[in-house]
């Protein structure tokens, strides 16, 4: 497989949880944003989940520790970690804390081999675990396969996938593994369920048809690299440092020393329409030690994120948890440089590009609620097709990103506009009888058994109709037996004023939007 | 930019605007400070609003039928020009509606249930964003209103209170409240909802003590708020008033 390289990734199951001095074999959970975002093994079997409210985890396993996530801690935790694999393979990468990943091709050879090398890292990243969480069962799952995307599968089942053998490995696997829900809704929709499936597409139509961001999901799925390898090292530009005097010894001192980088990087490469998915993160002291630390984006490090990685690093290597390797005098100069680059995509454009101060303003306030309430506690929407009002509007929560609004060609069968103010998700149930007051049916052909005059809602008082029209007939989907519906909307005006959209389907009625 | 919390007050002159045009920087205030502690209003309601549109740092209650269409129709120009908005505790809201109206919806962030926390989570947006768009849960206490008021009025947003007159227990510095007289293009078994005859009346602490009725479309038929030319001589534009009755409520 040419342009691939040959990836080991070490991870270390529920790392929030071993970092805070818990094993598998206590009933854990950590929290952000009140919701749990990571649970030991013990309190996964008694039912405990991810996006889980704190009271559910508690009542679903009594005696749960439960404590806030700490993530600064994670990544002070982890660096020792990969300290201690840097022993054997220098060159790392993290992607977060947690997860680091290497190129194998020169550890491999000195070791006598992949799984030489396997175990070897195995062992010694699950001892620098064990002693520095003080957790016994800490383990590291570790796995080798064509590619970063393949080998941090591998390591879910601690598998070395043999040299070509990524596309047969990854075949079987859902496409939620991509990482791209969109996407992956979208082709599952489209009936294509797994990678397998999806890697045998045309490369050409897949990138004409879900541009630049399907393209690389479609070289993951093939077993490639999302994009062309780290070639040349980027120019000195992609750097942006800073002289600290007098030498900093404190985290927080070298921290403050430094942040405005982040936004002078980031800016420096949005002039040349680029965004950075390797940061390198590099310090000397005043004795002349470097150090240097690589960490991988999962897409592409904004200047918040760069800012957060420096100080994960800076506490990893100032506070020096475990006592060794702490460098002998202070900080001198942080730099931080810009690895690898890849062109922007579209959508940083619409957030970033062309920014004012209200917009940074607006980012930084939402980023703050977002952490605040969780994920999906605030939303941000976008119009897609669909001919229902609750169908042509997706929502997203806040900061995934692709709010990017798709060209929405005309749908026919669409409900007429203006579009009603008040959508109802679920539809409201309701009852529509005729001036005989029988229960108003709607024929297969669209056949009305009488003219609505009366309907209640939710059970509600039957309120007199004045006027009405419909039914406009639906029939979607209906190749396929479980999905497809056939519904009649009609628009229903009450003598109060209140305008309803509703729809039938199987003779039930249900009101699915208000014209407020 | 100075923020407009920073900026000496100036006082805001309400000089009723004789067209329904646009109105320049000098009609509605004194130069580009002034239009900047206003945000843009629909044309319908321009000339008939202090200061032509939205002062920033002031409660604005909508309520009556028509409320929501009224709020997103007031959210159109601001987020025209760069301004931002969020819509808090209302997870029915129509975004297509919204979008059709010609509102730019990756400007607006949406918390449809902050459950009990609805106070801090207001005041935080309220610091961050421009217009924030609020259906308290319930009636909500004076000291929570009092609070949320002052935080806009210090970082220089603007929060509209939906169904302001029941749930709001301060009176909003601008109300706003729709009347509805019929729903037009419907008949029975044809025809489909093509706009509504309706009004909005003005009334608030910061403008005329005469509550102020305008004869609008609500909505048109966009979907949003819409000029309707009036025969009834009350709902043309208001006399030209006393300037210095004027200044004295304005500002």
């Amino acid at each position: 497989m040419g342009g691939v390289t040959r990836t080991l990734v070490a991870w270390c199951p529920d790392w929030p949880v071993v970092s805070a001095g818990l094993g598998a074999e206590d009933q854990a959970a950590v929290l952000s944003a009140g919701r749990v975002a990571a649970c030991s093994a013990a309190a996964r079997e008694r039912g405990v989940g991810l996006g889980m409210r704190r009271r559910t985890a508690e009542a679903r396993c009594a005696g749960l520790v439960v404590l806030q996530r700490d993530e600064a801690l994670e990544a002070r935790a982890f660096e020792s970690v990969a300290r201690a694999v840097a022993t054997i393979a220098p060159d790392l990468e993290i992607t977060r804390p947690g997860l680091l990943s290497l190129a194998t091709r020169g550890p491999a050879r000195y070791h006598g081999g992949e799984e030489p090398l396997v175990t070897a890292i195995a062992a010694i990243a699950g001892e620098a675990a064990a002693v520095t969480c003080g957790v016994v069962s800490a383990g590291v799952c570790v796995g080798v396969a064509d590619g970063p995307f393949a080998a941090a599968l591998a390591a879910r089942r601690n598998l070395v996938v043999p040299v070509g053998g990524s596309p047969g490995f990854l075949a079987p696997f859902p496409l939620g593994v991509l990482g791209r829900p969109e996407l992956a809704d979208l082709l599952v929709r489209l009936g294509v369920p797994t990678l397998g499936e999806f890697a045998r597409l045309d490369p050409t139509k897949v990138a004409a048809r879900f541009g630049p961001d399907g393209k690389a999901a479609h070289r993951l799925a093939r077993g490639l690299d999302a994009r062309p390898l780290r070639t040349a090292p980027p120019p000195a530009e992609y750097v942006v440092a800073a002289e600290l005097d007098p030498p900093a010894e404190r985290a927080d001192i070298a921290l403050f020393a430094g942040r405005g980088m982040g936004d002078d990087l980031c800016a420096r490469l949005a002039g040349r329409g680029l965004v950075c998915t390797l940061l390198t993160i590099e310090a000397e002291t005043e004795h002349g030690e470097a150090l240097s630390r690589h960490w991988r984006a999962e897409v592409a490090f904004g200047a918040e994120a760069m800012g957060e990685r420096l100080r994960w690093q800076l506490d990893g290597w100032l506070a020096g948890t475990v006592g060794e390797e702490r460098p002998t005098a202070g900080i001198t100069r942080l730099s931080f440089r810009a690895s690898e680059v890849a062109a922007a995509g579209g959508e940083q454009a619409g957030l970033w590009g062309g920014v004012t101060e209200a917009d940074r303003r607006a980012v930084r306030g939402l980023d703050r609620l977002r952490g605040m309430l969780g994920e999906g506690g605030v939303l941000t929407a976008a119009l897609t097709g669909g001919r229902g009002p609750a169908d042509r509007v997706r929502l997203v929560s806040w900061g995934d990103g692709a709010t990017k609004e798709k060209d929405v060609g005309p749908w026919p069968g669409r409900h007429p506009s203006p579009a009603p103010a008040l959508v109802h998700a679920p539809a409201r149930g309701a009852e529509v009888r005729d001036r005989e007051r029988r229960p108003v049916e709607v024929s297969g052909r669209g056949r009305l058994s009488g003219s609505p005059d009366r309907v209640s809602v939710d059970g509600g008082p039957a309120r007199a109709v004045v006027g009405w029209a419909g039914p406009w007939l639906l029939d979607e989907r209906w190749w396929d037996p479980r999905a497809g519906r056939r519904r009649a909307r009609f628009q229903l005006l009450l003598e109060d004023g209140t305008a309803y959209l509703c729809f039938v389907e199987r003779n039930r009625w249900f009101v699915e939007a208000t014209y407020d | 930019m100075v923020h407009p919390a920073l900026e000496k007050r100036t006082c805001v002159r309400y000089t009723p605007a004789v067209s329904a045009g646009a109105p320049s920087p000098a009609a509605v205030g004194q130069g580009p400070l002034a239009a900047e502690r206003v945000l843009p209003a629909p044309e319908a309601l321009r000339p008939f609003l202090p200061a032509g549109g939205i002062q920033r740092g002031t409660v604005v209650g909508v309520s009556g039928p028509g409320g929501v269409t009224l709020a997103l129709s007031l959210l159109v120009d601001p987020l025209a020009v760069g301004s931002w908005a969020a819509v808090v505790g209302l997870p029915e809201l129509g975004m297509e509606a919204a979008a059709a109206m010609g509102v730019d919806i990756g400007r607006i962030a949406l918390v449809p249930d902050p459950g009990g926390s609805w106070g801090p989570v207001t005041a935080l947006l309220l610091d961050a964003l421009d217009v924030v768009v609020l259906r308290p849960p319930g009636r909500s206490r004076p000291a929570d209103a009092r609070r949320l008021g002052a935080r806009a009025r210090q970082r220089g947003s603007v929060l509209m209170v939906l169904d302001g007159s029941r749930a709001w227990p301060e009176r909003p510095d601008l109300e706003l409240v729709g009347e509805v007289e019929r729903w037009e293009g419907l008949g029975t078994g044809w025809g489909t909802l093509r706009r509504r005859r309706g009004a909005v009346v003005i009334s608030g602490r910061r403008v005329p003590s005469q509550p102020l009725t305008v004869a609008c479309w609500l909505p048109g038929p966009e979907g949003r708020l819409a000029a309707r030319a009036s025969k009834v001589g009350s709902l043309a534009a208001p006399d030209v008033r006393d300037e210095a009755e004027a200044i004295a409520w304005a500002g």
